[in-house]
């Protein structure tokens, strides 16, 4: 049976007001959650966004209310779904872009994509027929920054557009950040861009890019999955390797945020170490099946398979099932409880049931699991 | 009483003018103030709802607040910002006031000023705050449990100074000789009339007028290296380690660059603006008063600031080396954006092999000692090292 699980922050009801009060482990989703194929979901502060078909649901607040709920239905099948902290975007497969506000759940269509070309004229002199839009690929959305790929590799700080990719590059995959974006491409590049000061961008430079700059420290190996968090960053090897980048203010790249020192007196006090990470690290997510039953070395770890980035989290997924998780807890977005502030090193996450084809979903400040339960 | 504090807290209406456009804030400022100002006792569910939400208020504002360049941060934001601090530190008064609640309030009292913005916050924001560190600081209590010596003056020793050194000079002399030509002048007995020279002596003086307060530290001897970095420490936490003991720290911290006089008001009365910052377009509360407080061997290496700049000598004394905005092209700044205003030089050991246009530059060296001020011009480059525990106060205008 198909289950669906989350915790995190829910202050304006946006998952339920039965689940308000949760501040601990997680709690089960209704069924609406689950109904049909192909979900999408997108994550604000205040409000969760579902896609399934032509529908997209909002739900928490809305119109200046929590707990609210609106479904619009659109002209063709979504493609994908984003929210920042005020409105969400939602991708047709037309290449079509609309935007809901969500203070006044007014839909829109964005219309930045249209390129002036000099009208042609046969020899008859009549006007030509010519097809001036260029349809959207792929779009991203973060608390302060949405980002789109057209077919014609235009790239858009939405609605203005920043750079051009050239014709053989294929960007299969596009995140946002709160203020940072990152693309992979078919051969396994990874491109960064936006404000890095934290050290997100993965360049060795604290600084803003303004267009796409390919990750030299991730170039020669080939990248499968990426994801952003807040502030950070995550990408996945062919070979199954880790990479995280950027802030680790609440231990969100899986490293210890104090060490502790020795004053001239003899006492131990708690130092807080540097919290910007500027090029990609490889994180060992710890022990996995290999070591455990086969007596495996470290070098035996499972493949991670999945990674997901909230504001100031991280969950990750090994190819063998087994789930980790680091960072921020302090609105329970690891399901550890808000009494467990954060995180710093990369915990084995116990699943409650069994589980199979468990995807995992971060939002700012809260996780959703999505998986077959094999215990019915 | 706590009640005393909710009654400074501002109404729903000033409450929305910080920020009418955070429909959020907003819907958190009528859930809070609704069940704080309830004389009646409100269900428990409602005030556990109210005070998680203050709390997520400011914790999605913080996230706003360090997103971006924090320059650029709306004011607005820092206000919403500070408001949800002055909310959460209410509701965790009623909630307890254990050891633990109470750091956690001077905490959030301190994140409100030095990452909020309180100035001009509504009404009674003024009050509210004065009371709630007043009413903080008798909860906690006083330091008991340390005892410092006081500090002993050091001798003053005549010392080669490549600059002009002058005793006291007239506003017009210091005009025309050094602030028009913007040229730099060690300034002696400017300061001998500060309270702060005798006051701050006695690290216990220090202790009681800020040892609860939270202050941010710099962390390792410099800030172009690897290991260094920031946080925000207990004053009597950092000043137990850096001054508790004879022996040297064996890790440098420093609390630098700070505007220490706008969160702990008792400690500007201590101190004067020099008369010279009234030359130049600033009104006295325009002007920028930045606390200096470490142990010896804290660095500042060579860097530029765009303003004025006296800097004060209060105790301990630190060496200096300038050079002129005119060398600039000879100093090899940072090509980094967040390093451009520092050199890459280490200005006490420069490797001219590495550095070859640096012979170019005229490096001027000087020590500061308890009493002086030096007046560095805009953008003259400086290099400081303290020789000794120091506190400086820096003042800068236009």
């Amino acid at each position: 049976m198909k289950i669906a699980l989350f915790c995190g922050f829910n202050g304006f009801h946006q998952f339920g007001t039965a689940h308000a009060k949760r501040t601990e482990g997680f709690s089960e989703l209704s069924s609406e959650w689950l109904a049909g194929d192909n979900l999408k979901y997108a994550f604000s502060w205040s409000f969760n966004v579902l896609a399934r078909g032509r529908d997209v649901t909002l739900s928490g607040f809305l119109e200046d209310v929590p707990g609210n709920q609106k479904t619009f239905t659109l002209t063709d099948e979504i493609k994908s779904v984003g929210a920042t902290h005020n409105y969400c975007l939602v991708l047709l497969s037309n290449g079509k872009l609309y935007r809901i506000n969500a203070h006044n759940c007014l839909l829109e269509e964005l219309n930045f994509t249209n390129v002036e070309r000099p009208r042609k004229r046969s020899i008859f002199g009549e006007e030509k027929d010519q097809d001036t839009s260029d349809p959207i690929d792929l779009i991203a959305c973060g608390r302060y920054m949405c980002v789109a790929i057209t077919k014609n590799k235009c790239v858009y700080n939405v609605p203005s557009k920043i750079y051009e990719f050239p014709r053989h590059v294929k960007v299969k995959e596009l995140v946002c950040g709160f203020e940072h974006a990152l693309a992979l491409t078919g051969n396994g590049d990874v491109y960064s861009w936006g404000n890095g000061l934290r050290g997100q961008l993965g360049h060795p430079e604290l600084k803003v890019e303004e267009a796409p700059k390919l990750i030299d420290a991730l170039a020669g190996v080939k990248m499968v999955a990426i994801s952003a968090g807040g502030w950070h960053s995550a990408a996945i090897s062919s070979f199954g390797d880790l990479y995280l980048w950027g802030s680790n203010i609440n231990g969100q790249l899986g490293v210890r945020v104090y060490s502790n020192i020795t004053s001239p007196d003899g006492k131990v006090f708690e130092r807080k170490n540097p919290t910007v990470y500027a090029l990609p690290q490889v994180i060992e997510p710890g022990p996995c099946c290999a070591n455990q039953d086969h007596g495996g070395t470290e070098a035996d770890s499972c493949n991670v398979s999945q990674v997901a980035c909230g504001a100031r989290h991280t969950f990750i997924r090994n190819e063998c099932g087994r789930a980790y998780y680091c960072g921020w807890n302090e609105h329970n977005q690891l399901g550890q409880g808000r009494e467990l502030k954060f995180v710093d090193e990369m915990r084995e996450f116990t699943f409650e049931k069994t589980w199979s084809n468990c995807t995992i979903y971060c939002g700012p400040w809260c996780t959703l699991l999505v998986g077959q339960n094999c215990n019915d | 009483m706590v009640s005393k504090l909710v009654g400074l807290l501002p109404n729903l209406e000033e409450a929305k003018l910080l920020d009418s456009t955070d429909a959020e804030a907003s819907y958190v400022w009528k859930l809070a103030l609704d069940v704080l100002g309830t004389s009646d006792a409100t269900s428990k569910d409602d005030f556990e709802e109210a005070f998680y939400l203050v709390q997520s208020l400011a914790d999605r504002t913080w996230e706003q607040i360090n997103s971006g360049v924090f320059s650029e941060v709306p004011i607005s934001t820092r206000k919403v910002y500070a408001l949800s601090c002055f909310l959460r530190i209410v509701f965790l008064l009623l909630d307890s006031d254990d050891e633990k609640q109470l750091e956690e309030c001077f905490r959030t009292l301190d994140n409100a000023v030095l990452v909020g913005c309180t100035t001009d916050l509504y009404g009674r924001g003024s009050d509210f705050l004065q009371e709630t560190s007043k009413f903080l600081d008798e909860k906690a209590g006083r330091f008991n449990d340390v005892h410092f010596e006081v500090i002993v003056p050091l001798e003053y020793k005549e010392c080669e100074c490549d600059i002009d050194c002058l005793d006291c000079p007239t506003i017009e002399a210091f005009n025309a000789d050094y602030f028009k030509p913007k040229k730099p002048v060690l300034l002696k007995n400017t300061i001998k009339h500060w309270p702060a020279m005798q006051k701050w002596r006695d690290p216990n003086y220090l202790l009681k007028a800020a040892g609860n307060r939270f202050v941010p530290i710099e962390i390792g001897s410099n800030y172009t290296t690897d290991n260094w970095s920031q946080e925000m420490s207990k004053f009597k936490e950092f000043f137990v380690r850096q001054f508790g003991s004879e022996k040297d720290s064996n890790e440098i911290e420093y609390l630098a660059q700070h505007e220490l006089f706008d969160q702990i008001p008792t400690l500007k009365d201590d101190i004067r603006i020099p008369d010279y910052c009234c030359l130049g377009k600033n009104e006295p509360h325009e002007i920028d008063i930045k606390a200096w407080l470490g142990p010896k061997g804290t660095v500042s290496p060579m860097h530029q600031d765009p303003k004025h700049n006296v800097l004060c000598q209060v105790f301990g004394s630190k060496k200096v080396i300038l050079a002129s905005v005119a060398d600039s092209e000879f100093l090899y700044a940072h090509p980094s954006k967040m390093l451009e205003n520092t050199s890459e030089l280490d200005a006490e050991n420069i490797d001219f092999e590495k550095y070859p246009l640096a012979k170019n530059a005229k490096f001027y060296h000087l020590k500061l000692q308890e009493g002086d001020a030096l007046y560095i011009p805009p953008k003259w480059w400086h290099f400081i090292r303290s020789l000794n525990k120091s506190f400086s106060v820096s003042f800068w205008w236009e």
